[in-house]
């Protein structure tokens, strides 16, 4: 029988529209995003060669309501302002994101898979950046082989997050609808001034870039919860995980990886050097899973606006 | 089991398949594999990999599975259609259609063509029936042996007359009853091929091609395009321009023009084509023989011969024919003399006039002076006088001639009788001259009483109006301004002409010496003789496509001598002489001595053992099998052995499996009613087959007999009653439940309907409270049933009773035969309806129309086929 693992309030549940928590003044305050505060500077320029069409989900403010009772068309005059932040937001979709398989064992289904936690944070952040009027590139990687080029999609405004959110969860967040839609090409995020990494990074496809970033690189880990709390194990079972580069496949009896302790360990010892790594280059890291509270989620967010102690990710209950 | 034989390849591929089959199930369905990404960073080291251990299965539910699984793929195997073949001693027939049009003779001689066709038969015949036809007739001829057909050619030889092959083979096809092969042997001449859409013909016979060609394929044709008679004003000297034409232009070329009667040489021009010529006209003339020869040998035209200095390349165009109708047409004048020779005779006038006009004129006083042969003279003309004795210008030897109706004239001879003088008497004498020839005896000397009362011309006009005479000249309804009265013999062997005006410029007459030339020319012009001057055709004909001709219609006896001769001595038409060769995409495929010659294709193939039993007994086994593992666990209160939901699955894939199987085609089997199983029906296993072979339709020869008081399940399509009893008891509407059934859209087929009334109170009760009730009427020749397949120009009847047929929803819903159809000796041989033979291939096209109906409605009215159907007609 299969049952919904879906937690109240988790990240599974996240959706580009859920920024009332986080505060926007503080990040108006924050000297880190510099030039994200272009929100309160749009105004209706004069200039024609900032005029484009209005789209749902466009302030009603930056309507040109001149040229409307002119030409009945609504037009947008806003002030493209080089202050806004470059952002980019690198998702990995590689094999190992798509997990559980819900064609591998039925038990598993209902729960959702690190691609779906992924691609929705990848939505909210950014959502929430081109609200605040940064430029947004979203990157997704679908190989490992290749960690520089994905598919890749620059979203106009908000709107755009929103049409591709309701797209992606009508397609179950698979990853073969992102191959779709995108073309594929450089995700070039050396010209960001800011890069948001969301993986596992069990495929090593290459997380590192964000080091050179320092305080703007900020790399979300993304887990099942299965895969941190392995009590779930049938002792029948064979588990097994092949890695592309070797061509080794492991393969564990269930009852084998429960009862030894040292499996569990070296899971937490893995999370702690690879946060380690990352924090002490300057960089920002975060644990997250399917079951992990909308809260924290935010709370990291305001973390890294406010410039505070990177102290989300540890491991839980460590 | 299986169609054919399974290579070793795929006997070891099956064990291979099974073998694995065997280690998945013993090996892993004890581990389900979960993939865990997470494992990735374990180190291998510190780890003990889980060791595999071979069990041994549980026996019966292994024993099984493996039973499904052979079921699954002997249900795999088998075949989903059935394929046609030859039952052995089916021979293949092959027909030759020869082509023996002049453009053949250009390219091979008669002896090679001879040759190739012998071989070619020789070839064919080791692989079946060989019939063989040519384009000289209808007529399709079975060889006994090589020297046979080597004769039958020869003594038909190549023919002067054009033939289109289209339309040739299109008046052979219906007597050829659909030759696996037909093999065309002709040239590529464009003329020939021209309309023939052998494509259409694919479907219903392999054809192919055998060229009869040159060696050399630059082919080159002389021949005489047109031969004019143009006027001869002095009658002493005929005077024709001769075209001469050739096929490709390039090359000097000369040679001599001979011109020949009766085997008399005339006359001898030579001629020369430079290089850009492609017509030359000549001016032959010369001086006829002054006296003619009226012997009933004599041919009746001219020969032109072509000798060119190089040899031609079609022989048979050498030689034109041209009639002699065009030098001179005899014409009698019978006239009393008046006294003395003067040059201003009036009668002089006239024999002198149409002398101009191209005839020889002579004059005779009286008609017991020794008169030619009426068949020799294209003209007479009589004068009669107001006093004068009826044998003295009305020739009995006319008469007697109108009696010989045993000999064959091409035309009529003309008669005109004219008054001598203007003189109201005169008219009587000609009333009866008119009634002597057209009506009278040469014995009979009185004059008939409407003659003799005949006072003036207005009275003569009345009196020959009502003889049935028509009217020419003058104003239509004024009979009183006709220039003569028209009448023609019941036999078309006189046509006599009476004048209202003396034919002559003479004191008292309407006519002055200068119209007088002008009416007559006109008069002989609507009289069809051949009017001089230039431009006058005087040719044999030419026959582009004899297949269109009577000849090629009906039989060869109907033919008259002359009108044979005509056609076996006409010319060779222009399409073929210009030797224009067609398109290469115009052309069948070759016909190559490699090709496997087809075999028959309109028996069934025997049947295979059918694998379908033993795949049921194998899955009741597997049923059985799990049915005892499951009562065993239930007994022992044990939990099933895992993978026990997977091979239920698989279990219930075999009737999926079976009905896929079955419904791979369509299969139509003729559903039975009424029919007493101790009758033999007509022998349907030989209908499917023709079916089959016919159609794309594969029909089970095997019928269901539906018993009495049963009724037709819904799904049934149609069913075939043997009487209208089994329907309903007499005088009785049907039941319900059937009735339900028709309106649902079955169809209903009664045979030995002799009553209409009866049946049509079948219907009474479940279909006329509908507001859309159905109408009984005859099968019109326009139904669907007519032309569903085949066109059938009638259905057979019995005692004055016809098909009907109850229409209902714009379809036929019940048809009624007045006779037993399916039920007879059980053979089509010596088949009879009501005392009536009714050929085999009547019935099976009846048949096939049925079958069509019951399947498709009226299916012609659907626009979508519209296009397929306009490219037969």
């Amino acid at each position: 029988m299969s049952q919904d693992h879906t937690t109240p309030g988790s990240l599974a549940l996240l959706h580009p529209m859920l920024t009332k928590e986080i505060s926007v003044n503080l990040l108006k305050r924050s000297s880190l995003l510099h030039g994200s505060h272009r929100m309160s500077l749009k105004r209706a320029a004069k200039h024609p060669e900032y005029s484009r069409p209005y789209v749902s989900g466009d302030p009603l403010s930056l309507i040109d309501w001149k040229a409307y009772g002119r030409t009945d068309q609504l037009i947008i005059r806003e002030q493209r302002d080089e202050a806004s932040a470059k952002i980019c937001i690198v998702t990995e979709l590689t094999e190992t994101m798509i997990w559980p398989d819900v064609n591998q064992d039925i038990s598993l289904h209902a729960l959702p898979q690190k691609s779906e936690i992924a691609l929705r944070i990848a939505c909210h952040l950014a959502h929430f950046h081109l609200r605040m009027g940064d430029r947004v590139r979203l990157c997704f990687l679908l190989s490992e082989a290749e960690t520089h080029s994905g598919y890749v999609w620059v979203p106009v405004g908000p709107s755009d997050i929103l049409n591709l959110f309701h797209r992606l969860r009508k397609d179950k967040f698979a990853a073969t609808a992102v191959s779709r839609q995108f073309r594929k090409a450089p995700c070039a995020w050396q010209d960001s001034e800011q890069i948001y990494w969301l993986g596992d990074t069990l495929s090593q496809s290459g997380y590192q870039a964000i080091i050179p970033f320092q305080n703007r690189g900020i790399l979300f880990h993304i887990l099942s919860s299965r895969e941190l709390d392995l009590s779930w194990l049938e002792d029948d079972e064979c588990y097994f995980d092949q890695d592309q580069r070797s061509r080794a496949r492991k393969e564990f009896s269930g009852s084998h990886l429960k009862k030894s302790p040292s499996v569990h360990e070296q899971i937490i010892d893995w999370t702690e050097k690879l946060r380690s790594s990352i924090v002490s280059s300057g960089c920002w890291y975060f644990l997250l899973h399917d079951k992990t509270p909308l809260n924290h989620y935010f709370k990291s967010l305001d973390d890294i606006f406010s410039r505070k102690q990177k102290t989300m990710g540890r491991f839980p209950g460590r | 089991m299986f169609q054919g034989s399974l290579s070793l390849i795929t006997w070891a591929f099956l064990a291979a398949t099974v073998l694995a089959l065997i280690l998945w199930y013993i090996i892993r369905i004890r581990f389900r594999m979960t993939r865990l990404p997470v494992l990735r960073i374990l180190r291998d080291q510190s780890f003990r990999k889980p060791g595999f251990t071979i069990l041994r299965p549980p026996l019966i539910p292994f024993l099984s599975f493996l039973l499904i699984c052979l079921c699954l793929i002997i249900l795999a195997l088998r075949p989903g259609f059935v394929t046609l073949q030859s039952l052995p001693g089916q021979e293949a027939s092959s027909h030759l259609f020869l082509d023996m049009s002049p453009s053949v003779a250009a390219q091979i001689s008669l002896d090679d063509y001879i040759k190739r066709v012998s071989e070619l038969w020789v070839h064919l015949k080791k692989s079946g029936n060989v019939s063989v036809s040519s384009t000289h007739s209808q007529e399709i001829w079975v060889p006994k042996n090589a020297p046979d057909l080597a004769g039958k050619l020869a003594d038909l030889g190549f023919h002067r007359w054009g033939i289109r092959l289209g339309g040739a083979l299109r008046k052979q096809w219906p007597q050829l009853s659909h030759p696996d092969q037909l093999i065309v042997v002709s040239d590529q001449d464009a003329h020939s091929w021209q309309n023939f859409h052998w494509q259409f013909l694919k479907g219903e016979s392999s054809i192919s091609y055998v060229p009869m060609l040159a060696d050399d394929a630059l082919l080159s044709n002389l021949y005489i395009k047109d031969a004019r008679y143009l006027s001869a004003r002095a009658a002493s000297l005929m005077e024709w321009e001769i075209t001469l034409s050739r096929s490709m232009a390039g090359r000097s070329e000369s040679g001599n023009l001979l011109l020949s009667q009766d085997g008399q040489l005339l006359n001898t021009v030579s001629w020369e084509f430079l290089p850009e010529q492609q017509d030359i006209s000549l001016h032959v003339s010369w001086s006829p023989p002054q006296e003619r020869d009226s012997g009933k040998g004599r041919q009746e035209s001219f020969i032109w011969e072509l000798q060119p200095s190089v040899m031609d390349q079609l022989p048979l165009d050498n030689i034109f024919r041209s009639r002699l109708t065009g030098s001179r047409q005899q014409a009698i004048l019978i006239a009393k003399s008046a006294g003395e020779q003067r040059l201003e005779s009036p009668t002089h006038s006239l024999q002198m006039a149409l002398e101009v006009m191209g005839m020889q004129a002579e004059r005779y006083d009286r008609t017991d002076q020794s008169l030619p042969d009426v068949s020799d003279v294209a003209l007479w003309l009589l004068f009669a006088g107001s006093g004068d004795r009826i044998d003295s210008f009305c020739p009995s030897s006319l008469v007697r001639f109108r009696h010989q109706e045993q000999e064959p004239v091409s035309s009529p001879v003309q008669v005109w009788i004219s008054p001598y003088h203007h003189e109201k008497r005169a008219f009587r004498n000609i009333c009866w001259c008119y009634h002597r020839l057209l009506h009278g005896s040469s014995e009979a000397s009185d004059m008939p009483s409407y003659c003799r009362e005949i006072p003036d011309q207005r009275r003569y006009a009345s009196v020959l109006q009502a003889a049935g005479a028509r009217q020419m000249g003058g104003e239509s309804g004024r009979p009183e301004q006709a220039i003569a009265w028209e009448g023609d013999d019941r036999s078309g062997r006189l046509r006599v002409l009476a004048f209202s005006l003396p034919m002559r410029a003479v004191a008292g007459s309407p006519l002055s010496h200068a119209s007088f030339p002008l009416l007559l020319k006109d008069m002989l012009k609507v009289e069809g003789f051949a009017a001089p001057g230039k431009g006058n055709q005087n040719n044999w004909p030419r026959y582009p496509d004899l297949s269109l001709h009577r000849f090629w219609n009906t039989k060869e006896t109907l033919l008259t001598e002359k009108g044979r001769q005509e056609i076996f001595l006409s010319n060779v038409p222009v399409g073929e002489s210009v030797l224009k060769s067609a398109p290469d995409t115009l052309f069948p495929p070759y016909w190559d001595e490699s090709l496997h010659v087809p075999e028959g294709t309109s028996a069934l193939q025997q049947e295979h053992p059918d694998s379908l039993p033993l795949v049921l007994a194998l899955a009741a086994l597997a049923v059985l099998l799990t049915m005892a593992e499951l009562i065993a666990c239930f007994v022992r209160r044990k939990r099933g052995v895992s993978g026990q939901g997977f091979r239920i699955l698989l279990l219930l894939m075999i009737p999926g499996a079976l009905g896929a199987g079955s419904d791979a085609f369509a299969r139509i089997r003729v559903n039975l009613k009424g029919f007493d199983p101790v009758i033999p029906l007509l022998p349907l296993q030989e209908l499917a087959e023709q079916l089959s072979s016919r159609t794309s339709l594969k029909m089970d020869s095997e019928p269901i007999r539906i018993g009495a008081g049963q009724l037709p399940p819904l799904r049934m399509g149609w069913l075939w009653a043997a009487k209208p009893t089994d329907i309903a008891s007499p005088g009785k509407a049907m039941g319900d439940a059937f009735a339900a059934w028709l309106r649902r859209g079955g169809f209903l087929i009664i045979e030995n309907v002799s009553d209409l009334q009866n049946i049509k109170t079948l219907t009474s009760r479940g279909f006329d409270f509908l507001p859309n009730k159905g109408e009984w009427k005859a099968i019109p020749p326009d139904h669907e049933l007519m032309r569903s397949f085949y066109l059938l120009d009638a259905l057979p009847g019995c005692q004055k009773a016809v098909w009907h047929g109850y229409q209902y929803d714009g379809r036929l819903a019940i048809l009624t035969i007045p006779f037993p159809f399916l039920q007879s000796s059980g053979t089509f041989q010596a088949q009879t309806v009501c005392g009536q033979p009714v050929s085999r291939e009547n019935y099976i096209r009846i048949f096939i129309n049925i079958l069509m109906v019951a399947l498709t409605t009226d299916y012609k009215k659907d626009q979508i086929h519209m296009r397929e159907i306009l490219k037969r007609l």
